[in-house]
């Protein structure tokens, strides 16, 4: 191991200035290799503890795809459902009017939630309600505050599905009557209104 | 009893892996002959592009992707160029089992860092694969990009924007939101990753295709070793690589729900991290190189230029970084010209350099041609934000006070100490190891610097989503300036300190450094 060497000579006759230059040349190499040990130290600790952290055991004993749907919040989790139950080419449009006093990042989350979930499906997001009433989209999916009046589609449009989660009601319309799959259900989705 | 689709998923990360090595190996032992420990350990993440490159070439020309076509080339490489290969993996594999037996002589602290780095390791593999894709940035670019490529097979936005989308708050700024969520003009390597993988497993697993970060750690840990290892003694390159797997600033890309640690799983920022280490690393060996001198042409400055191009088309803080690199390269070139010692590189040097430099510059002119330009370049002309600098700049410096940048108690406080510690320590050894480095790195935190000082979006809300990844993605670069500035003063054979800069270890990385490098282990 290696130990700062003692300075030769009488430092006491030596300016500040110039035992800091004599010093510093032993020193820094000192500081910098404790602080890299200091370093790895923490690291052990903190990313240790993390490690710790986390529990292995219902992870691995679950399989991905249910732990990716357990994850989110309600909205994420109704999404990942209605994902299995709309054709893979349909066009699709979200209406996300949740006016919760955090609209706008509630509708980007939806926007940004709803276009990688039902993603190949080209979907329009809007947070008008009155979209709903203009639409040529195949599906149109509500997602709506809990107690809200229901969506009021454009003529053609029936509710295939409606489900409800704490806070946000989702309904799906569909256009085409032929084309009505039941939602993949991977995890604890209620129905409550399956109406054709 | 584990899941079996756990460990399905875990197999398939494990072959992808051994793959992307496979293929990057046949791609190194092409540019140079006896490639050098860091050249084998970045490897992988040459694999992993070449992968992803040949899946845009592929999508160009309007062949499907599918198994069979993209790993059909690698196999036909494979038998022509059969003896080669297996000379390879033989080399490969004897200096692995070297490494393996200097296991019984590492001291206590090692082993125990090993172990550490082993455990960390293994829990952050099944983290990736198990736990479930939230992150925003994931969510909204990378892997929906990923997605998107692999289902249309081809690199390709153009059924993917403009998005649809109807709503009051459309804009910040003048900058439309939807594109802001999404960033269509981020670059397209780390997708294309992900892409090859979902093309190699047959289907779309957003959960399982978050994974791939795992690669670019095992390349990291491994590179960093390598790298350290020839410049520094046993126990500081082991310290080093495990500080490369265990620095609490990457928990985020590999752990989820530990307090205090955003989410970064299935970002690209830990990727790109790498890409910059390992060009920095590169750049470092090309300075101390030796190999002109024995007439054979230097292929570190060009693994540099390839690692900091693929660095572009990870993120595009690698445009810059690109450009330093180059520019670095180029001052040294001419003045190599003047003195008449300026080698002509080799063919297979150019080519791949030549490949991803086209890569680059094709992905920039294709989001300019399709109207994807960055957000960053959109709004505000520069000259109009000149009179705001100082308070922008002080803004900036009041951020990065507040969020207490030098404090040790949060994972800030160790990657500035790391670079001021290494500045004082480089400059009292006047920047004669590790200049070039150095200035690389300066001039790529001076790049982020100007983008804050002129951004066009709010600039709080800027530094609040970006500051934090900024820090990780510089945090391995951080490593490799710590290492520089102790490798005067360590030696490489024991830890020893002595008061003045080791002349031998000096000229030796002058004089013989691509034989260090090349022997990973004494």
């Amino acid at each position: 191991m290696w130990a700062p060497v003692a300075i030769q000579g009488s430092r006491d006759r030596l300016p500040a200035v110039q035992r800091l230059r004599l010093l510093l040349p032993r020193l820094l190499p000192t500081v910098v290799l404790l602080f890299v040990f200091a370093w790895a130290v923490d690291s052990i600790i903190v990313t240790g503890g993390g490690v710790l952290a986390v529990h292995y055991r219902p992870l691995v004993r679950t399989p991905p795809a249910v732990n990716q749907f357990q994850a989110g919040d309600p909205v994420a989790q109704s999404l990942i459902t209605i994902s299995g139950s709309i054709p893979r080419r349909d066009r699709v449009l979200i209406v996300w009017d949740i006016d919760d006093g955090k609209t706008e990042s509630t509708f980007w989350y939806g926007f940004v939630w709803g276009t990688f979930w039902l993603y190949p499906r080209q979907v329009t997001v809007s947070s008008y309600p009155r979209s709903a009433q203009t639409t040529t989209a195949d599906t149109v999916i509500e997602v709506r505050r809990y107690g809200s009046a229901r969506l009021d589609v454009a003529a053609g449009y029936f509710t295939a599905w409606e489900y409800e989660y704490p806070g946000y009601p989702v309904g799906q319309y569909r256009h085409n009557p032929d084309e009505v799959h039941p939602p993949v259900s991977g995890a604890t989705v209620t129905v409550f209104r399956p109406n054709k | 009893m584990i899941d079996s689709r756990v460990l399905v998923a875990c197999l398939e990360i494990v072959i992808y892996i051994a793959l992307c090595y496979a293929v990057g190996r046949v791609c190194l032992g092409w540019v140079v002959r006896q490639p050098s420990a860091l050249a084998v350990a970045g490897s992988l993440a040459l694999g992993a592009a070449a992968l992803s490159l040949q899946l845009w070439g592929f999508g160009i020309v309007g062949v499907p992707w599918n198994a069979v076509t993209l790993l059909l080339p690698w196999v036909v490489v494979g038998i022509l160029r059969r003896r080669r290969i297996v000379f390879d993996v033989k080399e490969d594999l004897r200096r692995v089992g070297l490494g393996a037996r200097s296991l019984y002589q590492l001291d206590r602290l090692s082993i125990l860092l090993i172990a550490m780095a082993g455990l960390i390791a293994a829990s952050y593999f099944i983290n990736l694969i198990t736990q479930p894709l939230t992150a925003w940035d994931a969510l909204s670019m990378w892997l929906l990009k990923a997605k998107h490529f692999y289902t249309i097979g081809a690199v390709d936005l153009g059924a993917l924007w403009p998005v649809h989308v109807e709503t009051p708050a459309q804009a910040i700024n003048g900058l439309d939101v939807a594109d802001l969520m999404r960033h269509p003009d981020y670059p397209p390597l780390f997708p294309l990753i992900v892409a090859s993988f979902y093309t190699l497993i047959g289907h779309v697993d957003d959960t399982v295709g978050k994974a791939v970060n795992y690669l670019f750690l095992v390349v990291l840990a491994t590179s960093a070793y390598a790298f350290f290892r020839s410049i520094l003694d046993q126990r500081l390159a082991v310290t080093f690589a495990f500080l490369a797997v265990a620095a609490p600033k990457f928990i985020g890309v590999f752990l989820k729900n530990t307090a205090g640690y955003a989410d970064y799983m299935g970002m690209a920022d830990y990727a790109f991290a790498t890409c910059l280490f390992l060009a920095l690393a590169h750049l470092h060996t090309s300075f101390t190189g030796t190999a002109r001198k024995a007439g054979v042409p230097d292929p570190s400055y060009a693994f540099a230029l390839i690692f900091a191009a693929l660095a572009a088309l990870m993120k595009n803080e690698g445009l810059p970084f690109f450009v330093i690199v180059l520019a670095i390269g180029t001052v040294r070139g001419g003045r190599r010209l003047r003195a008449g010692q300026l080698k002509v590189p080799a063919m297979r040097q150019v080519v791949p350099i030549a490949l991803v430099v086209i890569a680059v510059v094709g992905w920039q002119g294709y989001i300019r041609t399709h109207g994807l330009r960055s957000d960053l370049l959109t709004f505000t002309h520069p000259a109009d934000l000149l009179p705001s600098l100082p308070l922008r700049a002080l803004a900036i410096a009041a951020y990065f006070w507040n969020i207490h940048i030098f404090s040790l108690h949060n994972d800030f406080g160790w990657v500035t100490w790391s670079f001021l510690l290494a500045t004082v320590l480089l400059a009292a050894n006047r920047l004669r190891l590790g200049g070039a480095v150095y200035l690389a790195v300066v001039l790529q935190m001076l790049s982020y610097l100007i983008v804050y000082l002129f951004t066009p979006l709010p600039l709080m809300l800027h530094l609040a989503e970006s500051a934090d990844r900024l820090i990780l993605q510089l945090t391995p670069a951080m490593l490799l300036l710590l290492g520089l500035s102790l490798s005067p003063y360590v030696g490489t054979r024991r830890l020893s300190l002595s008061t003045e800069p080791d002349p031998s270890t000096v000229s030796t990385a002058r004089k013989q450094p691509a034989q260090q490098v090349d022997t990973m282990v004494r």
